[in-house]
């Protein structure tokens, strides 16, 4: 039997990627996105702590650096649709933490145009939703939004324009009715 | 337009991110538990799943921070197990994700056309009599079960461990051949003789004849 034994600790075999300092440096905006997705910002903020801890220590370690970020994203948007699907499984909690950013007892957003976009939004399928905050939030790009969801960039591409469309007849504006 | 639905999508999730601001940010907490990389993890994982005789000396390199933790795996290679008449004899383990093995290097584990084909190969095999499959979580808590070091069995995780076939073989033929072409296949990542293992373990035979294709990279 022949055993190499060369690969532990070897330098340049695998280039490391310091999750730690993507999470701190973007930190801000992976919450910013999740408060999207989840509507609150205490779950917000444990989704991103969450995505941290799961993927810190080289948990799944990135072999190119320049994916690193997407896959951040990746981890981030995961832990999201986790937590979506908890709350139509779960009982409802007795009294909300905080109310989600799109309701009406939200004071943190004022104006009622805005909240009527992101409650249009939020009725799009999970899908459509994610994309059209990767590219009107993020601004990302096709291929960047299909990295982070885990599709193809065509798809990413049609589901961003399926989605418009969608909220565009939600919200009276253009398109068909 | 859709244009104007951009303009009014734009603008309220900016103002819906805005509502989060820096200086109220709760700080990410240092993450808990392991810090062991994955890749040491799943090097430990592989020799004690696979119960391979490596020189532990070779391991054990002072510099190396993970080092204790491949102790401990090579402490925990010595397995308790003891091959019953009915159980499987060849264990063909299939590539994970990130596997420490060389014959796995460049991919990202098996793919399911692979271990379809793996299946149907071995299936053809005339000195073998059945085959069974063993997955992550069952592999996991055999691992859990005969591993009474806890610290380990708490690093661990089900995603770590390898899958396997196991071969229940023919008595009286010669198993080399299914053992070499076994190794050969896209997907596998070595082959052990847990018959000659458990021998091995009863001194009446050589572990260097127990296992095939376990080269780390």
């Amino acid at each position: 039997m022949e055993v190499e034994l060369l690969s532990i600790g070897e330098p340049g075999v695998r280039a490391s990627v310091d999750v730690a300092a993507i999470f701190a440096a973007h930190q801000l905006g992976l919450v910013r996105l999740a408060l999207m997705m989840v509507g609150d910002r205490a779950t917000a903020e444990d989704v991103v702590q969450e995505a941290f801890a799961r993927t810190h220590a080289g948990r799944k370690r990135l072999r190119d650096p320049d994916r690193a970020l997407a896959y951040v994203r990746s981890a981030v948007l995961n832990g999201c649709r986790s937590v979506l699907r908890r709350r139509v499984t779960a009982v409802r909690r007795a009294v909300p933490y905080e109310p989600p950013v799109w309701s009406a007892e939200s004071a943190a957003l004022v104006g009622e145009d805005r909240r009527e976009v992101l409650v249009a939004l939020r009725g799009l399928p999970r899908r459509q939703r994610e994309a059209l905050i990767l590219r009107y939030y993020l601004e990302l790009s096709d291929l960047e939004i299909a990295e982070t969801m885990g599709i193809g960039a065509s798809t990413a591409r049609s589901t961003i324009a399926r989605g418009l469309a969608a909220l565009g007849r939600v919200l009276g504006e253009g398109g068909k009715a | 337009m859709n244009d104007q639905v951009e303009v009014r999508l734009r603008a309220a999730l900016t103002e819906a991110g805005d509502t989060v601001q820096p200086v109220t940010l709760r700080a990410l907490a240092p993450p808990q538990g392991s810090r062991v990389q994955v890749h040491t993890r799943l090097l430990v994982v592989a020799m004690i799943v696979l119960p391979l005789a490596v020189g532990a000396a070779t391991l054990l390199r002072p510099t190396d921070r993970d080092s204790q933790l491949v102790a401990m795996g090579v402490m925990g290679m010595s397995p308790s197990r003891v091959l019953g008449p009915e159980d499987p004899e060849i264990a063909v383990y299939i590539c994970e994700a990130q596997s420490p093995f060389r014959s796995c290097s460049g991919s990202h584990g098996a793919t399911p056309q692979q271990i379809a084909a793996i299946e149907q190969a071995l299936r053809a095999m005339p000195q073998v009599e059945s085959i069974t499959f063993r997955d992550q979580q069952t592999t996991y808590e055999l691992f859990v079960e005969h591993q009474a070091n806890s610290t380990l069995a708490q690093i661990v995780e089900p995603t770590d461990m390898p899958e396997s076939f196991r071969l229940k073989m023919k008595e009286d033929t010669d198993w080399t051949p299914t053992l070499e072409a076994a190794v050969a296949l896209p997907g596998v990542s070595n082959v052990i003789n847990e018959k000659c293992i458990s021998e091995y373990l009863a001194g009446d035979s050589d572990n260097s004849k127990c296992s095939v294709g376990v080269i780390f990279r």
